[in-house]
């Protein structure tokens, strides 16, 4: 496949062992030695089509997308076969990966956001309510405890309208018309208040591209 | 000038709707993967696409653990107690064996340019696909996404250097992104890159430029109906 000459994601990009297919003791071996390697390079040497890289960028991220998918879906196994067509997603696109496009995480969590999309359009989806979605989460271990609270606040000083949509949209995994009908609003008002949220959400984070 | 391609840049952007609506996960497959291509060549909206899906990155953290499975339950999905993480991998493993090599080509042209990543998100064994030819034209092209649903379909096609094609007009929406080569019609010039939004009830006929075939993604959600003759074969097809 031609592919147009695309810089990667990071000035360091490793010797990539392409294609071959380690033994599980060896691949676990390796992959301790990339523990400390950030995300982007990992992404770009997954890329390269890198399992090593992949199996620590699975072990880094999995928990975080299975715990967000378990939150927003009702099945467990639902959840469980999203997680595995994420990583799939994850595998298959990271070439697609550059740091103008912000944080690894963020990046990830577009093609979470997609499968949800995708698995409701098939009609194989049924989420949670948003209440049980966004409350009743556990206490997060040390450092996302602040991301938390912080998002908590910025959610809370978001007005009402606006949270309903990023609630239901941005976190829930509900389409557009869905949202729209549930709020009884139009389309065109929904996509303001979302929009609004959002930069209200981006600010309050304080964060920016990388 | 790009850095990345050393071609011009795009200088024809989707609205930032889309970009948000892309953020947001809200977009179908096939404009998804118009939004995307454009974004492989555009760094202007890859920088204005991550402002707005950077608070994906806190919400996954903040609420990326595994709901308890009752009161006092303190079981999180980064601790992974029960081994699962395991058990994900090894099926994650058996599915990547499993995925089709992708590297075919089309029968009558080098296959186009793609951005990095964009082929992961084509259907396995594109180029082999039936490709047909427009009626009268010797414009080619091939189904890459048809969503029932929605009534949208997705159209990789391939227009031969110095060519038009045939004028229609748009019954619905229709995004085009150049993968390869350039056109001109009445909104300008569109070279590698650039994004086109056209809407229902524009007409018109692109005319592609010298020297290089045009490779274009082309999504659309109400078809076109050709003018002249080639709307009364495609009448009289129907």
């Amino acid at each position: 496949m031609l592919e147009v000459g695309f810089s990667t994601p990071s000035a360091t990009v490793w010797p990539v062992e392409k294609h071959r297919k380690s033994s599980a003791r060896e691949q676990l071996g390796a992959s301790r030695e990339l523990d400390t390697t950030a995300d982007p390079v990992l992404l770009a040497r997954v890329a390269g089509r890198d399992r090593v890289a992949f199996r620590v960028l699975h072990r880094r991220h999995a928990g975080k997308v299975r715990g967000y998918l378990r939150r927003v879906c009702r099945d467990p196994e639902v959840a469980e076969d999203l997680l595995q067509e994420v990583f799939l997603g994850i595998w298959r696109q990271a070439g697609g990966y550059c740091q103008e496009r912000g944080a690894v995480g963020a990046w990830i969590f577009g093609i979470v956001r997609n499968k949800i999309f995708d698995a409701r359009r098939r009609g194989k989806l049924v989420l949670s309510a948003m209440d049980e979605a966004i409350e009743n989460v556990e206490a997060p271990p040390d450092s996302r405890r602040d991301l938390r609270l912080a998002l908590y606040q910025a959610l809370e000083t978001l007005p009402e309208t606006q949270r309903q949509a990023v609630s239901m949209t941005y976190i829930g995994g509900f389409t557009y018309d869905e949202t729209a009908a549930r709020l009884a609003v139009p389309l065109g008002t929904l996509k303001s208040r979302l929009r609004a949220g959002l930069k209200h959400l981006r600010d309050c984070l304080g964060v920016s591209p990388t | 000038m790009s850095q990345l391609t050393g071609n011009p840049e795009p200088r024809h952007h989707p609205p930032e709707e889309m970009l948000v609506q892309h953020a947001a996960g809200q977009l179908d497959t096939a404009r998804r993967i118009t939004i995307e291509a454009h974004l492989g060549f555009c760094p202007r909206c890859r920088t204005a696409f991550a402002r707005w899906s950077q608070p994906g990155e806190a919400l996954l953290s903040a609420f990326g653990t595994a709901p308890s499975a009752g009161p006092g339950g303190t079981a999180t999905a980064e601790l992974d107690p029960a081994g699962e993480l395991g058990d994900s991998w090894s099926r994650l493993e058996a599915g990547i064996d499993a995925l089709e090599e992708e590297d075919d080509r089309p029968t009558f042209a080098p296959p186009p340019p793609l951005p990095p990543g964009l082929r992961g998100m084509l259907p396995a064994r594109l180029y082999q696909r039936r490709w047909r030819r427009i009626p009268f034209s010797t414009a080619r092209f091939t189904i890459v996404e048809h969503d029932q649903e929605s009534s949208t379909t997705l159209l990789m096609v391939h227009i031969g250097p110095d060519r038009l094609f045939p004028r229609h007009e748009h019954l619905g929406y229709e995004d085009v992104v150049v993968l390869e080569g350039a056109f001109r019609d009445q909104k300008g010039l569109f070279g590698q890159g650039d994004f086109q939004l056209n809407e229902p009830g524009t007409m018109h006929r692109p005319e592609v430029q010298p020297g290089a075939p045009c490779w274009i993604l082309s999504r659309y959600d109400k078809g076109v109906r050709f003018t002249g003759f080639r709307g009364w074969a495609q009448r009289f097809g129907s």
